[in-house]
């Protein structure tokens, strides 16, 4: 057969096993070695498939996922996502939607040492949502500004879609990280600049809360001593070239570790599920990415990824409008899969045609990122909306799947405007990265 | 049915604290490296020792996130399948993903017998490889039983689409 149209049939195969709630992770791994079987030969792909395995999950690189989200579920566990909140509430508190402000800046500020979105939702849900709902926030205000601001932990660094991304087109995972910063801090402001237009045109949507006086706001962050002390570590460390990845992550389990024993925060069962949720999410990861490796190399050998850059760059269109169409594809497909997963089957296709078209690898990284971000809050499959519902139905019984997709709308704008920022001016990715020995 | 199912649970929960083990293993070996290393003293070796135990942390904990259903799968389509559709779709991509992962765990193992007859070792610390391959081809065997075990609960109908 064609490699091509192989390709292509194998690529459909896979898409209707995942519609069939195959997982993604064993769709991409089944039709990667049978297409492999068939285009070269039943002993090659044999041979493949227990070597590509293998050898991704003994990988060093990768070895800086599991770390990085233990380090997330410890300070999960340790209680540092609420006090983020209340020291980020002290500060903003009094304005209207103070306490939405509140919550998305502490979404970024735990997403410093949390590397996934619906996680920093899920937390932050717990945390945000039950005292805006206090203080007769609206329905779509509260839980709208959880959903998107836990896509903040997926853009602030460690971030594992970054890290994956990093390992799948070879570039430094370090510069990658220091390429989200910026952005990241940027979304903020553009999440906090749409809650003050909506509160703004609907003042009973997010009223004001009660003022702290200047010396409580300082104790507040007294409290927080510890978590920067952790993320200067972690990051600085990185970006001064001290440590690799995996030993940044490793500093910060011990950091989040020790600070939390020696201030009793942590029980032995927080610790142990802890270790437990990190299990599940590591093997989780580290099964997309082997199914996205053992994919790639059926698809390297179709031919389809170069194929697509040459038609592609021979286009009569010019570049953003290429880029604006990738874009598009990313959002869309976002509607329907996990941000991660998605990244994982489309950047080598995208990767050859970006770079040709004469793009930034950190920087399309990072826009990516940004992208999908939309996708994990916009329906049909919006994860995110999904963990917040889930959460809520706990904590705060009544609000209505609906007014969560609509409270979202602000921030979709907000993340729209973003974009466009970066393509604007990309040094606001390239400029930190720039700055690195 | 049930005593194949009871043991096998067992075995997951055994591999599930060997996994739990290596993952802390893995910070501690490179805590202890980077701070010998700000003293002069790095640990030889700790980048290999770390490696291992991050593949043999994921193919542990292969059975436990089979059985907590972490793996990402796209529910939109197939909520929408009547209970029929349903069941022949999960009877289908569970042979599948039996079949693939059977077949993984086989060649695992051939693959870690392999490199322990051509006498390969690990790069810096010479450590036989093939006992940590061999330890991934376990964990996926166990993996592969597990999702048998499901296939069985559908085909009895012990278990609901």
């Amino acid at each position: 057969m064609d490699p091509m149209i192989s390709g292509l049939v194998g690529t459909l195969v896979m898409l209707a096993l995942m519609a069939l709630r195959m997982p993604v992770a064993y769709a991409m791994m089944l039709t990667g070695t049978a297409g492999f079987a068939l285009l070269i030969s039943p002993q090659a792909a044999l041979s493949l498939l227990p070597r590509e395995v293998y050898s991704t999950f003994a990988s060093y690189d990768l070895s800086t996922i599991p770390l990085f989200i233990l380090m997330g579920q410890l300070a999960f566990h340790a209680g540092v996502s609420k006090r983020l909140y209340q020291t980020a509430y002290r500060f903003l508190g009094h304005v209207r939607g103070g306490l939405a402000m509140a919550t998305v800046s502490a979404c970024t500020a735990f997403g410093a040492v949390c590397g996934s979105s619906p996680a920093t939702a899920a937390t932050m849900s717990s945390v945000g949502i039950p005292e805006m709902k206090r203080y007769g926030y609206s329905d779509a205000l509260a839980a709208g500004t959880v959903a998107s601001g836990g896509g903040l932990g997926m853009i602030m660094p460690p971030s594992v879609v970054l890290i994956v991304y990093g390992v799948l087109t070879e570039q430094s995972i370090g510069r990658l990280f220091m390429a989200g910063i910026v952005p990241a801090l940027l979304l903020t402001l553009l999440f906090i600049a749409a809650i003050a237009t909506m509160c703004t045109m609907s003042p009973e949507s997010g009223p004001r809360g009660e003022r702290s006086g200047w010396g409580e706001r300082f104790r507040s962050l007294g409290g927080l001593s510890d978590t920067l002390i952790v993320f200067a570590l972690v990051i600085g460390g990185m970006f001064k070239g001290l440590f690799t990845p995996t030993e940044a992550a490793s500093v910060g389990v011990a950091g989040v570790l020790g600070v939390s024993v020696i201030r009793r925060r942590l029980s032995w069962n927080g610790f142990v599920q802890a270790l437990l949720e990190t299990l599940r999410t590591s093997c989780m990861v580290m099964m997309l990415i082997a199914g996205a490796v053992v994919f790639g190399k059926f698809l390297a050998v179709t031919r389809i990824p170069f194929e697509m850059a040459g038609v592609v760059a021979g286009l009569d269109l010019p570049g953003w409008a290429i880029m604006a169409a990738i874009l598009g594809i990313y959002f869309l497909g976002g509607c329907f899969m996990d941000s991660l997963a998605l990244v994982m089957l489309t950047v080598p296709i995208f990767f050859p045609v970006v770079l040709g078209l004469g793009y930034d690898p950190l920087w399309f990284g990072v826009v990516i990122v940004l992208v999908t971000e939309m996708g994990v809050i916009t329906p049909p499959v919006g994860i995110n909306v999904y963990v917040v519902y889930g959460m809520t139905r706990k904590i705060a019984p009544g609000i209505a799947l609906e007014s969560i997709f609509q409270g979202i709308v602000p921030f979709l704008l907000a993340i729209v405007a973003g974009i466009t920022l970066l393509f604007l001016v990309p040094e606001a990715v390239l400029w930190l990265p720039g700055l690195m020995n | 049915m049930n005593a194949p199912a009871s043991t096998l649970s067992v075995i997951e929960r055994a591999m599930r604290a060997l996994a739990a083990c290596c993952l802390a293993g893995m910070a501690l070996v490179t805590v202890i490296d980077v701070t010998g290393r700000a003293f002069g003293y790095p640990l030889f070796g700790s980048e290999e020792i770390t490696a291992f135990m991050a593949a043999l942390a994921v193919a542990m904990s292969l059975p436990y996130a089979h059985r907590e259903r972490s793996h990402i799968a796209v529910e939109l389509f197939y909520t929408r399948l009547g209970r029929k559709a349903r069941l022949t779709a999960s009877l289908l991509t569970n042979t599948l993903s039996f079949a693939v992962f059977a077949t993984l765990g086989w060649r695992m193992l051939d693959f870690a017998l392999d490199t322990r007859d051509s006498g390969e070792v690990s790069m810096n610390l010479g450590m036989p490889e093939w006992i940590v391959m061999a330890a991934v081809a376990a964990g996926v065997a166990v993996f592969a039983l597990m999702i048998l075990t499901s296939l069985l609960r559908l085909i009895t109908g012990s278990e609901a689409v």
